[in-house]
């Protein structure tokens, strides 16, 4: 069995599929989102996270085998049943600890709990496909349909993503597409309206716009890096209703939050 | 999905309401001076007639009141949220108090106000009673071992021989039955049975006559409130009002003496028996077992004649709860701590399951739900009794009043306790009709003694503390239970566990002692007739509920702060015994210095970083059930005062139920190696210490979970936080109600829920005013946050703070 890097997990996660869920957040992420909210995920390896008081550091991403990630997952079974809950995998990035994840995925699936997966979508079709193979729901990032403007604000042109989600649609999964809605990046009407075309046409059923907040800002101090969008607000309710009867008007579900 | 608001209905209720919400509590001196009549006129008469007498007496001169507008009647003192004084219990404190400060109205939290005009009157009636009390009586009896104890405050006890016990559901379906007319026949036959040349026959004459002219009395004082309606009629002009006076008027000719006939008059009834009971006892949590249950036939009957309607019968209840709500008692100071905010602990229970599993809610229990809800008082304290197949409705509407964020219900979990009970050697149909007292403990209603929890208090945490330092106190140097050596001395953590061992077979000891001592004088000096003439089966027996009168008879003391023995061992296990990283002797020091210096907060951190109970990591959680079985090693061997003499049981189990004393319990505790700074509150409840459940709610229920609940028939108290976000919209609502179903499903005893943020509880503080009616789950009970005292409040909003 393998070992993974994991950042933290967290119970009675409730944002991140369906029912009361375990969220395991694996470290190591391919993409530089300049609005990332857990920038203690992104670097691929342990790292100093520094208190208020800047004395002790504390270290962030720990080694875990499966079977001890599973053990974690296990505790809170009578919560999944009774909630229709179960583990999501989310990041960091999944696919870039694609066996890893798969095996957690599978063993999950062998005592019969549901399993999703949040990813960006980044990373090679054999990995993807390696890890949907035990994802019963998949939780798809879209930000920005222009590769360009992908390239500028994640790091990443999506290429890759928008591939690796046709292929995926066609594995006939449940799937729902997450958009993240940053104000001035890819709120426009265009992006968000195409991306719901889109979902349209790889019968994709369901969309969840996220609303931009800054609750992240304080970590990048706490890791000494700079915090690019420093003066955004998050986008108003009106401008969030207003976008998901835009996705709605394309026949697909829309929900604001996770 | 729309928030449910819950907005009172009724302009009288709203007035009402308004009414005792906005009164200033107080206090009333004529119980005192009408007992002190009482006694000193029948100075040699048994002490059941003189209690009868004393009763009578009360009940025949308080001053009595109908308030406009009210549709229940019957008060508690002169005025309501006015507590009437018990000067047979306790007298010496109140002298002390008023010499010291002039009144009652100074203190930090729980403050009264005695007239001015009364003060001279009760220092006098004081002078009688000094030295004739039962706490001066009990404090003869306790032995010197047991003092020093109580001043290291390992254990407590005083709220026993001061207050009296309390804590009893009465037989109301009984009287609801056959009216107290039945229960003064069932007395008359006992006595015609009577063989008076048979030993013991003498007594129990006395005790039947005695039931007998205190079921007459309470049926007298209705009459005075029937008398007193129709005086009214006279004076008002209003045609409604009078015809509410005429009915109240009709209600107290016939009811508590004969069986009501209707909705209204069932709750006339109990109300009445309630609150006598009150006027008897200063014991408090006297509960209303299964409302729900009892009255249902007569709401049922009246629905389906047309005679009442919901509406109607909500006005009725919300009258019910404000009396509820208008009782309080007078505590010392001292005591008052254990449970802030003037909890009087009236429990209604509602919902629950009968012998054939079959759920037992009705259109009653939610109409209570809502009731409760609308009125946002603190009173009554309301449970549910949930199970694996209570109705959706029921779960989802009891999840709405949680949501509407005043900590009310509380759930109690059918699945952990009946069969506890069962356990327990209570009959199958018993246990499955079980209701909770007070606040997280269960009894039979109508045949279960006093007090199933509620004894003495064990401060477990203070017991590490005395272990760590071979039995001496750092704070009072006091030296109790010396030979196991110190901290330093142990060489494995073996050693250091056979050491806690000793030291908890010694205080549980101790408090075994206290309870005897607070019991045999209870017994001899207070006994309660009306209460114990609706015991079963203290009429057929010939005695009283204290010698051995009840059916069942098992209590348990509230030990408190395990959360934090747990961690402190754990974080001894691991620095000093495995890891060897830390000195004892380092560490002894840090604490005796309340982790001063640079050295000191760094090993506080280190102590803080150990595991904690409440994340569901068997470490520590192992450490908890450790901990506790050692205690319950020990109380299983003991027995109450009532073993042998005819209830089954007669023996002592556990409980974590120990309401606000985790505040004063921390005061007197010093620095400990959970990282706790000297004199912080512990833990309460089986719930974790403050700030240390990182890993949320499903942690907490992961951990409580382990601890042998099965075994703390006591009850077992869980708070849990909730942010409300966490409870907002339907998508977090629905998960909200998956996890009160995964803690039925988890066989957890007991959880009740603080939905309100902290952010709210800072702005109370600043602005108390405005906030008056903020309502706060304090340990098993709620609170007016605004009356607590700022250390209170502050141990709430640390609870309440913490982000998962």
């Amino acid at each position: 069995m393998s070992e993974g890097l994991v950042a933290r997990i967290e119970s009675y996660g409730v944002y991140d599929g369906p029912g009361i869920r375990t969220v395991v957040f694996l470290k190591g992420c391919p993409l530089r989102c300049q609005w990332c909210s857990s920038p203690e995920t992104q670097h691929r390896g342990q790292e100093y996270y520094y208190g208020e008081d800047s004395s002790k550091g504390e270290l962030v991403g720990r080694y875990m085998s499966v079977e001890e990630v599973v053990e974690v997952v296990k505790q809170d079974m009578t919560f999944y049943n009774q909630s229709g809950g179960g583990v999501t995998l989310s990041g960091g990035e999944v696919l870039s600890q694609a066996k890893f994840s798969a095996e957690i995925l599978k063993r999950c699936q062998e005592e019969y709990i549901h399993t999703a997966i949040e990813t960006s979508g980044y990373g090679s079709w054999g990995n993807f496909k390696q890890v949907l193979e035990f994802t019963d729901l998949v939780l798809f990032d879209i930000k920005h349909l222009d590769s360009n403007k992908h390239l500028e604000v994640t790091g990443v042109e999506n290429t890759w993503i928008i591939d690796n989600l046709r292929r995926a649609a066609q594995l006939n999964k449940e799937m729902i597409i997450r958009i993240p809605v940053i104000p001035g990046v890819n709120d426009s009407k265009e992006n968000i309206s195409q991306t719901a075309q889109l979902a349209q046409e790889l019968g994709i059923k369901e969309v969840h716009l996220l609303a931009y907040h800054s609750l992240g800002r304080e970590k990048y101090a706490r890791l000494d890096r700079e915090y690019l969008l420093e003066n955004l607000e998050s986008p108003s309710d009106e401008k969030m209703n207003y976008l998901k009867k835009l996705v709605e008007s394309k026949g697909i579900k829309a929900q604001i939050g996770g | 999905m729309k928030d449910k608001v819950y907005q009172i209905q009724s302009p009288r209720v709203e007035k009402l309401r308004e009414s005792v919400l906005s009164k200033r509590p107080g206090v009333c001196i004529e119980r005192a001076r009408y007992i002190t009549e009482a006694y000193q006129e029948n100075e040699a008469a048994p002490i059941y007639l003189k209690r009868a007498k004393a009763v009578e007496k009360i009940l025949q001169n308080m001053s009595i009141y109908i308030k406009d507008g009210e549709l229940i009647v019957g008060n508690q003192a002169s005025d309501e949220r006015t507590a009437p004084i018990f000067p047979e219990y306790a007298v010496e404190w109140m002298e002390a108090e008023i010499e010291a400060e002039g009144n009652f109205d100074k203190r930090s939290g729980d403050n009264f106000h005695l007239p001015k005009e009364h003060i001279d009157e009760l220092l006098e009636l004081v002078q009688y009673w000094k030295g004739k009390t039962l706490h001066a009586k009990c404090y003869q009896l306790l032995p010197d071992e047991v003092k020093k104890a109580s001043k290291v405050k390992v254990i407590h006890g005083e709220g026993n021989m001061t207050s009296g016990d309390g804590h009893i559901v009465p037989d109301f379906e009984k009287v609801l039955d056959k009216g107290l007319e039945g229960i003064i026949a069932e007395a008359q036959a006992e006595l015609e049975k009577l063989d008076l040349g048979e030993v013991d026959a003498i007594r129990r004459k006395a005790f039947l006559e005695a039931i007998i002219l205190t079921n007459k009395s309470v049926m007298n004082f209705a009459k005075r409130y029937a008398q007193l309606a129709k005086d009214q009629v006279e004076e008002v002009a209003d045609p409604t009002i009078k015809e509410e006076l005429i009915k109240i008027a009709e209600l107290c000719e016939r009811v508590p003496a004969k069986a009501p006939r209707n909705f209204y008059e069932a709750v006339q009834t109990i109300w009445f028996i309630h609150l006598v009971l009150q006027i008897e006892s200063n014991g408090h949590s006297a509960s209303l077992g299964r409302v729900d249950q009892y009255l249902y036939p007569f709401y049922k009957n009246d629905i389906e004649e047309g005679t009442i309607t919901k509406e109607f019968v909500k006005e009725l209840l919300e009258c019910l709860w404000i009396k509820l709500f208008s009782i309080i008692k007078l505590r010392p100071t001292s005591h008052a701590g254990y449970g802030a905010g003037y909890p009087t602990y009236q429990n209604v229970t509602i919902g629950g399951q009968n012998a054939q599993g079959k759920d037992e809610t009705n259109e009653l229990s939610y109409l209570i739900l809502e009731s409760v809800a609308e009125m946002k008082l603190t009173q009554p304290n309301l449970s549910v009794r949930v199970h694996t197949n209570s109705p959706e409705r029921f779960l989802r509407e009891a999840a709405e009043v949680i949501k509407a964020g005043y900590g009310m219900p509380a759930l109690h979990n059918d699945e952990i306790i009946i069969p506890s009970l069962l356990d327990k050697g209570v009959s199958y149909e018993d246990a499955y009709g079980y209701t909770m007292v007070g606040c997280v403990e269960v009894a039979v209603p109508g045949k279960w003694g006093y007090r199933c929890t509620g004894m003495t208090f064990l401060n477990m945490l203070k017991a590490l503390e005395l272990t760590l330092n071979d039995g001496v106190d750092p704070r009072t140097g006091y030296e109790l239970f010396k030979g196991q050596g110190n901290l330093n001395d142990f060489r494995s953590f073996d050693q250091l566990w056979k050491a806690w061992e000793a030291h908890i077979a010694y205080y549980t000891k101790l408090s075994v002692i206290v309870d005897h001592v607070a019991d045999t004088q209870l017994e001899e000096l207070v006994p309660d007739i009306l209460c114990s003439s609706l015991v079963n089966d203290c009429i057929k027996r010939g005695k009283t509920v204290k010698e051995g009168g009840a059916i069942y008879d098992m209590v348990s003391g509230l030990q408190v702060g395990l959360a934090n023995v747990a961690n402190s061992f754990a974080s001894i296990k691991k620095y000093i015994f495995e890891e060897k990283s830390l000195k004892a002797e380092e560490l002894m020091e840090s604490l005796a210095n309340n982790f001063a210096g640079d050295r000191g907060q760094f090993i506080k951190k280190m102590l803080l970083d150990a595991p904690k109970y409440g994340n569901g990591d068997d470490y520590v959680d192992q450490l908890a059930v450790a901990a506790y079985k050692t205690y319950m090693n020990q109380i299983k061997n003991y027995k109450n005062t009532r073993y042998g003499r005819g209830p089954i049981g007669g023996n002592y189990y556990m409980s974590t139920s120990g309401i606000s004393s985790n505040v004063p319990m921390g005061t007197v505790t010093g620095a400990t190696p959970d990282g706790r700074e000297a004199e912080k509150p512990t833990a309460e409840g089986a719930s974790p210490t403050q700030g240390t459940d990182v890993k949320g709610p499903t942690g907490v229920l992961n951990s409580v979970t382990k601890l042998p609940t099965m075994m703390i028939t006591g009850g077992q108290l869980l708070n849990q936080k909730f942010p409300p976000e966490l409870v907002a919209g339907e998508r977090q609502f629905d998960r909200f109600v998956s996890f009160i179903k995964a803690f039925i499903n988890l066989k957890a005893w007991h959880v009740q829920f603080n939905i309100v943020s902290s952010k709210t509880l800072r702005a109370a503080q600043h602005n108390p005013e405005e906030y008056r009616d903020l309502i706060v789950r304090v340990a098993g009970y709620c609170a007016q946050f605004v009356t607590l005292d700022q250390k209170t409040q502050d141990d709430i909003i640390a609870r309440t703070e913490q982000k998962f």
